[in-house]
Protein backbone atom coordinates (compact mmCIF):
# COMPACT_ATOMS: atom_id res chain seq x y z
CA UNK A 1 0.00 0.00 0.00
CA UNK A 2 1.46 3.37 -1.02
CA UNK A 3 2.32 5.47 1.99
CA UNK A 4 2.63 9.24 1.93
CA UNK A 5 4.14 11.31 4.72
CA UNK A 6 3.12 14.94 4.69
CA UNK A 7 5.52 17.09 6.63
CA UNK A 8 5.83 20.71 7.67
CA UNK A 9 8.96 22.57 6.61
CA UNK A 10 11.68 22.21 9.23
CA UNK A 11 9.67 19.73 11.32
CA UNK A 12 12.27 17.80 13.36
CA UNK A 13 9.67 15.33 14.62
CA UNK A 14 8.72 14.55 11.03
CA UNK A 15 12.36 13.64 10.29
CA UNK A 16 12.42 11.25 13.25
CA UNK A 17 9.25 9.54 12.02
CA UNK A 18 10.55 9.24 8.46
CA UNK A 19 13.82 7.75 9.64
CA UNK A 20 11.91 5.05 11.50
CA UNK A 21 9.78 4.22 8.48
CA UNK A 22 12.98 3.84 6.46
CA UNK A 23 14.49 1.58 9.15
CA UNK A 24 11.39 -0.60 9.03
CA UNK A 25 11.68 -0.85 5.24
CA UNK A 26 8.40 1.00 4.70
CA UNK A 27 8.52 2.81 1.38
CA UNK A 28 6.89 6.19 1.41
CA UNK A 29 6.56 9.37 -0.56
CA UNK A 30 7.83 12.36 1.40
CA UNK A 31 5.96 15.60 0.67
CA UNK A 32 6.59 19.00 2.24
CA UNK A 33 3.24 20.78 2.37
CA UNK A 34 4.78 24.17 1.71
CA UNK A 35 6.98 23.06 -1.17
CA UNK A 36 6.57 20.29 -3.72
CA UNK A 37 3.73 18.66 -1.80
CA UNK A 38 1.51 21.72 -1.54
CA UNK A 39 -1.04 20.84 -4.22
CA UNK A 40 -1.20 17.18 -3.26
CA UNK A 41 -1.65 18.03 0.41
CA UNK A 42 -4.47 20.43 -0.46
CA UNK A 43 -6.21 17.60 -2.35
CA UNK A 44 -5.58 15.15 0.48
CA UNK A 45 -6.89 17.64 3.04
CA UNK A 46 -10.01 18.41 1.03
CA UNK A 47 -10.79 14.69 0.69
CA UNK A 48 -9.92 13.69 4.27
CA UNK A 49 -10.62 16.83 6.27
CA UNK A 50 -12.91 15.12 8.75
CA UNK A 51 -10.19 12.59 9.60
CA UNK A 52 -7.43 15.12 10.12
CA UNK A 53 -6.79 16.17 13.72
CA UNK A 54 -6.25 19.81 14.58
CA UNK A 55 -4.77 20.79 17.91
CA UNK A 56 -4.35 24.26 19.40
CA UNK A 57 -1.38 24.83 17.08
CA UNK A 58 -3.11 23.59 13.95
CA UNK A 59 -2.67 20.33 12.06
CA UNK A 60 -0.45 17.86 13.89
CA UNK A 61 2.52 16.74 11.77
CA UNK A 62 3.78 14.38 10.51
CA UNK A 63 0.66 13.18 8.72
CA UNK A 64 0.83 9.55 7.53
CA UNK A 65 -1.64 8.39 4.90
CA UNK A 66 -1.72 4.98 3.25
CA UNK A 67 -4.83 5.51 1.18
CA UNK A 68 -7.05 4.19 3.96
CA UNK A 69 -5.98 5.48 7.34
CA UNK A 70 -4.66 8.83 8.50
CA UNK A 71 -2.17 8.83 11.38
CA UNK A 72 -0.78 11.99 12.92
CA UNK A 73 1.93 12.96 15.35
CA UNK A 74 5.32 11.42 16.04
CA UNK A 75 4.25 8.82 18.61
CA UNK A 76 1.22 7.67 16.65
CA UNK A 77 3.11 7.37 13.36
CA UNK A 78 6.07 5.51 14.87
CA UNK A 79 3.71 3.25 16.83
CA UNK A 80 1.71 2.46 13.71
CA UNK A 81 4.85 1.80 11.68
CA UNK A 82 6.16 -0.52 14.38
CA UNK A 83 3.03 -2.64 14.74
CA UNK A 84 -0.69 -2.30 14.26
CA UNK A 85 -1.00 -3.98 17.67
CA UNK A 86 0.21 -0.73 19.26
CA UNK A 87 -2.88 1.19 18.15
CA UNK A 88 -4.36 1.53 21.64
CA UNK A 89 -1.16 2.74 23.24
CA UNK A 90 -0.56 5.85 21.17
CA UNK A 91 -2.82 8.86 20.87
CA UNK A 92 -2.20 12.40 19.76
CA UNK A 93 -0.56 14.41 22.50
CA UNK A 94 -0.27 18.09 23.36
CA UNK A 95 3.45 18.37 24.07
CA UNK A 96 6.10 19.37 21.58
CA UNK A 97 9.86 19.74 21.43
CA UNK A 98 11.62 16.76 22.95
CA UNK A 99 8.47 15.36 24.57
CA UNK A 100 6.11 12.66 23.37
CA UNK A 101 2.87 12.26 25.30
CA UNK A 102 -0.49 10.69 24.56
CA UNK A 103 1.00 7.30 25.50
CA UNK A 104 -1.84 5.46 27.23
CA UNK A 105 -0.43 2.35 28.85
CA UNK A 106 -3.79 0.95 29.97
CA UNK A 107 -5.44 1.20 26.60
CA UNK A 108 -3.18 -1.00 24.53
CA UNK A 109 -2.69 -4.73 24.22
CA UNK A 110 -0.22 -5.80 26.95
CA UNK A 111 0.75 -8.74 24.73
CA UNK A 112 2.35 -6.18 22.41
CA UNK A 113 4.84 -5.03 25.05
CA UNK A 114 7.90 -6.01 22.96
CA UNK A 115 6.70 -3.85 20.09
CA UNK A 116 5.97 -0.99 22.50
CA UNK A 117 9.49 -1.22 23.91
CA UNK A 118 10.88 -1.19 20.37
CA UNK A 119 8.92 1.91 19.35
CA UNK A 120 9.73 3.80 22.56
CA UNK A 121 13.34 2.63 22.42
CA UNK A 122 13.68 4.11 18.94
CA UNK A 123 12.12 7.40 20.04
CA UNK A 124 14.41 7.54 23.06
CA UNK A 125 17.44 6.96 20.82
CA UNK A 126 16.26 9.98 18.82
CA UNK A 127 16.40 12.10 21.97
CA UNK A 128 12.73 12.03 22.90
CA UNK A 129 11.32 11.91 26.43
CA UNK A 130 7.97 10.44 27.42
CA UNK A 131 4.99 11.53 29.45
CA UNK A 132 2.77 8.47 29.85
CA UNK A 133 -0.46 7.74 31.62
CA UNK A 134 -2.23 4.77 33.13
CA UNK A 135 -5.61 4.19 34.72
CA UNK A 136 -4.30 1.21 36.70
CA UNK A 137 -4.69 -1.57 34.17
CA UNK A 138 -1.66 -3.31 32.61
CA UNK A 139 0.81 -2.98 35.50
CA UNK A 140 3.08 -5.46 33.67
CA UNK A 141 3.61 -2.81 31.00
CA UNK A 142 4.82 -0.31 33.60
CA UNK A 143 7.12 -2.94 35.12
CA UNK A 144 8.72 -3.63 31.76
CA UNK A 145 9.15 0.05 30.91
CA UNK A 146 10.79 0.65 34.29
CA UNK A 147 13.17 -2.23 33.61
CA UNK A 148 13.99 -0.75 30.19
CA UNK A 149 14.47 2.77 31.55
CA UNK A 150 11.67 4.17 29.39
CA UNK A 151 9.48 6.97 30.67
CA UNK A 152 10.30 10.22 32.42
CA UNK A 153 6.81 11.25 33.57
CA UNK A 154 4.06 8.87 34.68
CA UNK A 155 0.54 10.04 35.43
CA UNK A 156 -1.99 7.73 37.02
CA UNK A 157 -5.47 8.89 36.17
CA UNK A 158 -7.64 7.49 38.93
CA UNK A 159 -11.03 6.47 37.58
CA UNK A 160 -12.94 6.08 40.85
CA UNK A 161 -13.23 4.16 44.07
CA UNK A 162 -12.29 0.50 44.38
CA UNK A 163 -15.98 -0.37 43.91
CA UNK A 164 -16.16 1.73 40.75
CA UNK A 165 -13.16 -0.07 39.29
CA UNK A 166 -14.73 -3.40 40.22
CA UNK A 167 -18.01 -2.37 38.58
CA UNK A 168 -16.12 -1.91 35.33
CA UNK A 169 -14.58 -5.34 35.65
CA UNK A 170 -11.11 -4.09 36.56
CA UNK A 171 -8.94 -6.09 38.93
CA UNK A 172 -8.29 -4.08 42.13
CA UNK A 173 -5.04 -6.00 42.74
CA UNK A 174 -3.75 -4.85 39.32
CA UNK A 175 -4.71 -1.27 40.07
CA UNK A 176 -2.96 -1.42 43.44
CA UNK A 177 0.14 -2.87 41.81
CA UNK A 178 0.12 0.06 39.41
CA UNK A 179 -0.26 2.49 42.32
CA UNK A 180 3.01 1.11 43.68
CA UNK A 181 4.81 1.25 40.33
CA UNK A 182 3.89 4.82 39.42
CA UNK A 183 6.12 6.44 42.11
CA UNK A 184 9.13 4.60 40.67
CA UNK A 185 9.16 6.87 37.62
CA UNK A 186 11.41 9.93 37.88
CA UNK A 187 8.42 12.27 37.89
CA UNK A 188 4.92 11.17 38.67
CA UNK A 189 1.54 12.21 39.95
CA UNK A 190 -1.89 10.83 40.67
CA UNK A 191 -4.74 12.71 39.03
CA UNK A 192 -8.40 12.53 39.92
CA UNK A 193 -10.80 14.23 37.52
CA UNK A 194 -14.03 14.98 39.34
CA UNK A 195 -16.14 13.34 36.67
CA UNK A 196 -19.77 12.40 36.23
CA UNK A 197 -20.55 8.91 37.49
CA UNK A 198 -23.38 6.68 36.33
CA UNK A 199 -24.88 5.15 39.46
CA UNK A 200 -26.32 1.66 39.84
CA UNK A 201 -29.87 3.04 39.53
CA UNK A 202 -29.02 4.66 36.20
CA UNK A 203 -28.81 8.23 37.51
CA UNK A 204 -25.78 10.37 36.71
CA UNK A 205 -24.12 12.77 39.12
CA UNK A 206 -20.66 13.97 39.94
CA UNK A 207 -18.22 11.96 41.99
CA UNK A 208 -18.91 12.94 45.59
CA UNK A 209 -16.32 14.62 47.85
CA UNK A 210 -16.55 11.60 50.18
CA UNK A 211 -15.68 9.35 47.24
CA UNK A 212 -12.63 11.50 46.48
CA UNK A 213 -11.65 10.96 50.10
CA UNK A 214 -12.21 7.22 49.70
CA UNK A 215 -9.96 7.14 46.60
CA UNK A 216 -7.21 9.03 48.42
CA UNK A 217 -7.51 6.59 51.33
CA UNK A 218 -7.28 3.62 48.94
CA UNK A 219 -4.06 5.06 47.51
CA UNK A 220 -2.65 5.48 51.01
CA UNK A 221 -3.67 1.97 52.02
CA UNK A 222 -2.28 0.37 48.85
CA UNK A 223 1.07 2.19 48.93
CA UNK A 224 1.59 2.94 52.61
CA UNK A 225 2.23 6.55 51.66
CA UNK A 226 0.09 9.62 52.37
CA UNK A 227 2.34 12.12 50.59
CA UNK A 228 1.87 11.36 46.91
CA UNK A 229 1.53 14.22 44.42
CA UNK A 230 -2.28 14.11 44.11
CA UNK A 231 -4.09 16.51 41.79
CA UNK A 232 -7.82 17.12 41.57
CA UNK A 233 -9.07 18.46 38.26
CA UNK A 234 -12.48 19.56 36.98
CA UNK A 235 -14.00 17.36 34.28
CA UNK A 236 -14.60 19.14 30.96
CA UNK A 237 -18.23 18.35 30.18
CA UNK A 238 -18.20 20.14 26.84
CA UNK A 239 -15.15 18.27 25.60
CA UNK A 240 -16.69 14.96 26.68
CA UNK A 241 -19.77 15.62 24.56
CA UNK A 242 -21.71 12.87 26.33
CA UNK A 243 -25.51 13.13 26.15
CA UNK A 244 -25.84 11.51 29.57
CA UNK A 245 -24.17 14.53 31.17
CA UNK A 246 -26.31 17.16 29.44
CA UNK A 247 -28.18 18.12 32.61
CA UNK A 248 -25.10 18.54 34.78
CA UNK A 249 -23.54 21.95 35.45
CA UNK A 250 -19.89 22.48 34.48
CA UNK A 251 -17.80 22.20 37.63
CA UNK A 252 -15.65 25.24 38.42
CA UNK A 253 -12.22 25.19 40.12
CA UNK A 254 -13.72 26.57 43.36
CA UNK A 255 -16.06 23.57 43.50
CA UNK A 256 -13.01 21.35 43.91
CA UNK A 257 -12.02 22.79 47.28
CA UNK A 258 -14.34 20.49 49.22
CA UNK A 259 -12.92 17.53 47.29
CA UNK A 260 -9.41 18.65 48.17
CA UNK A 261 -10.36 18.83 51.86
CA UNK A 262 -11.70 15.29 51.78
CA UNK A 263 -8.69 13.97 49.85
CA UNK A 264 -6.24 15.63 52.23
CA UNK A 265 -7.54 13.38 54.98
CA UNK A 266 -5.41 10.63 53.39
CA UNK A 267 -3.18 12.42 50.87
CA UNK A 268 -1.77 15.50 52.55
CA UNK A 269 -0.33 16.94 49.32
CA UNK A 270 -3.68 16.92 47.50
CA UNK A 271 -4.01 20.04 45.35
CA UNK A 272 -6.35 21.41 42.72
CA UNK A 273 -5.24 21.77 39.11
CA UNK B 1 -0.03 33.43 14.67
CA UNK B 2 2.29 35.96 13.14
CA UNK B 3 1.34 37.93 10.07
CA UNK B 4 3.58 37.71 7.01
CA UNK B 5 3.10 41.29 5.88
CA UNK B 6 2.91 44.61 7.67
CA UNK B 7 -0.40 46.48 7.40
CA UNK B 8 1.30 49.09 5.24
CA UNK B 9 2.10 46.42 2.68
CA UNK B 10 -1.52 45.26 2.45
CA UNK B 11 -4.03 46.35 -0.16
CA UNK B 12 -7.50 47.69 0.63
CA UNK B 13 -9.11 48.92 -2.61
CA UNK B 14 -11.11 52.08 -2.00
CA UNK B 15 -14.01 50.97 -4.23
CA UNK B 16 -14.83 48.04 -1.90
CA UNK B 17 -16.72 48.00 1.41
CA UNK B 18 -15.48 46.04 4.41
CA UNK B 19 -16.99 44.28 7.42
CA UNK B 20 -15.56 44.15 10.93
CA UNK B 21 -15.36 40.37 10.44
CA UNK B 22 -12.78 40.92 7.67
CA UNK B 23 -14.84 40.25 4.57
CA UNK B 24 -15.02 42.64 1.63
CA UNK B 25 -18.00 43.47 -0.55
CA UNK B 26 -17.85 44.71 -4.13
CA UNK B 27 -21.14 46.12 -5.46
CA UNK B 28 -21.79 45.29 -9.12
CA UNK B 29 -25.28 45.99 -10.50
CA UNK B 30 -27.91 44.25 -8.39
CA UNK B 31 -25.45 41.75 -6.91
CA UNK B 32 -22.28 41.98 -4.81
CA UNK B 33 -19.13 39.89 -4.69
CA UNK B 34 -17.79 38.79 -1.29
CA UNK B 35 -14.39 37.57 -0.19
CA UNK B 36 -11.93 37.95 2.69
CA UNK B 37 -9.53 40.85 3.04
CA UNK B 38 -5.79 40.94 2.53
CA UNK B 39 -5.48 41.30 6.30
CA UNK B 40 -7.58 38.16 6.94
CA UNK B 41 -5.72 35.98 4.45
CA UNK B 42 -2.40 37.17 5.85
CA UNK B 43 -3.43 36.33 9.42
CA UNK B 44 -4.54 32.84 8.38
CA UNK B 45 -1.37 31.96 6.50
CA UNK B 46 -1.31 29.58 3.56
CA UNK B 47 -4.91 28.54 2.98
CA UNK B 48 -5.52 24.86 2.28
CA UNK B 49 -9.31 24.61 2.33
CA UNK B 50 -12.32 26.80 1.71
CA UNK B 51 -15.87 25.66 2.42
CA UNK B 52 -18.54 27.75 0.73
CA UNK B 53 -22.35 27.64 0.59
CA UNK B 54 -24.44 26.59 -2.40
CA UNK B 55 -26.22 28.94 -4.81
CA UNK B 56 -29.75 29.52 -3.58
CA UNK B 57 -28.79 29.57 0.10
CA UNK B 58 -30.05 32.61 1.95
CA UNK B 59 -28.27 34.31 4.83
CA UNK B 60 -28.91 37.03 7.33
CA UNK B 61 -26.27 39.64 8.03
CA UNK B 62 -23.55 38.25 10.37
CA UNK B 63 -24.62 34.63 9.70
CA UNK B 64 -21.86 32.06 9.36
CA UNK B 65 -21.58 31.06 5.70
CA UNK B 66 -18.39 29.04 5.41
CA UNK B 67 -14.99 28.11 6.75
CA UNK B 68 -11.48 28.90 5.64
CA UNK B 69 -8.58 26.81 6.92
CA UNK B 70 -4.81 26.90 6.87
CA UNK B 71 -2.46 24.31 8.37
CA UNK B 72 -2.18 26.50 11.47
CA UNK B 73 -5.70 27.76 11.99
CA UNK B 74 -9.33 27.65 11.00
CA UNK B 75 -11.73 30.57 10.75
CA UNK B 76 -15.47 30.87 10.26
CA UNK B 77 -16.74 33.24 7.60
CA UNK B 78 -19.55 35.68 8.40
CA UNK B 79 -21.92 37.28 5.93
CA UNK B 80 -21.36 41.05 5.73
CA UNK B 81 -24.93 41.74 4.55
CA UNK B 82 -28.16 39.75 4.14
CA UNK B 83 -29.00 38.12 0.83
CA UNK B 84 -29.22 35.08 -1.42
CA UNK B 85 -26.14 33.37 -2.81
CA UNK B 86 -26.32 33.40 -6.62
CA UNK B 87 -22.84 32.06 -7.43
CA UNK B 88 -19.78 30.65 -5.68
CA UNK B 89 -16.16 30.48 -6.79
CA UNK B 90 -15.74 26.73 -7.32
CA UNK B 91 -12.13 27.27 -8.40
CA UNK B 92 -11.26 27.65 -4.72
CA UNK B 93 -12.10 23.97 -4.13
CA UNK B 94 -9.01 22.98 -6.13
CA UNK B 95 -7.00 26.14 -5.67
CA UNK B 96 -7.68 27.55 -2.18
CA UNK B 97 -4.33 29.35 -2.35
CA UNK B 98 -5.93 31.87 -4.72
CA UNK B 99 -7.36 33.53 -1.61
CA UNK B 100 -3.78 34.27 -0.52
CA UNK B 101 -2.50 35.21 -3.94
CA UNK B 102 -5.40 37.35 -5.07
CA UNK B 103 -7.88 38.04 -2.27
CA UNK B 104 -9.86 40.68 -4.20
CA UNK B 105 -9.80 39.15 -7.68
CA UNK B 106 -9.32 35.42 -8.32
CA UNK B 107 -9.88 34.65 -4.63
CA UNK B 108 -13.46 35.99 -4.50
CA UNK B 109 -15.77 33.60 -2.67
CA UNK B 110 -19.38 34.21 -3.58
CA UNK B 111 -21.82 36.45 -5.35
CA UNK B 112 -24.81 37.62 -3.38
CA UNK B 113 -28.12 39.24 -4.24
CA UNK B 114 -28.67 41.60 -1.28
CA UNK B 115 -32.08 41.47 0.38
CA UNK B 116 -31.54 44.95 1.84
CA UNK B 117 -29.05 46.97 -0.23
CA UNK B 118 -29.12 49.76 2.35
CA UNK B 119 -26.99 47.51 4.58
CA UNK B 120 -24.09 48.29 2.26
CA UNK B 121 -24.03 51.84 3.51
CA UNK B 122 -23.63 50.70 7.08
CA UNK B 123 -20.41 48.74 6.54
CA UNK B 124 -16.94 50.21 6.51
CA UNK B 125 -15.04 52.17 3.91
CA UNK B 126 -11.43 51.18 3.16
CA UNK B 127 -10.19 53.98 5.38
CA UNK B 128 -12.45 52.98 8.28
CA UNK B 129 -11.44 49.32 7.92
CA UNK B 130 -7.76 50.25 7.91
CA UNK B 131 -8.33 52.14 11.16
CA UNK B 132 -10.00 49.08 12.64
CA UNK B 133 -7.22 46.63 11.83
CA UNK B 134 -4.54 49.02 13.02
CA UNK B 135 -6.28 48.91 16.40
CA UNK B 136 -6.47 45.08 16.26
CA UNK B 137 -2.88 44.57 15.17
Amino acid sequence: MAVTIYTATGCARCKIAKKYLAQKGIEYTDLDIKAEGKDEFNRFYRDNRKSVYRGPDGIEFPVYYDGQVVKQGLGVVVGHACSERLAGFFGIGRLHGEWVDGIHLSQGDPEAIDELVEALGYLKSAGMKFEMDTDGRNPQVLERLLAEGLGEVMIMRLMGTKDMYAAQGYDAAEVEKTMNLVPKFAEHRFELAVRPVERADGTVDYLKPEEAGEIAAWLKEATGNNKHPFVLAPFDLKAAGDERFAELPQMEPKDLLIYRSKARGSQVMAATA
Amino acid sequence: MSAQKSIDQMQFPSELRYSKEHTWVEPSGDTVKVGITDFAQDQLGEIIFVELPAPGDEYEKYAEFGVVESAKSTSDLFMPISGEVVAVNHTLEDEPGLVNQSPYQDGWMLELKPSDPSQLEAILSAEEYLGLIKKEA
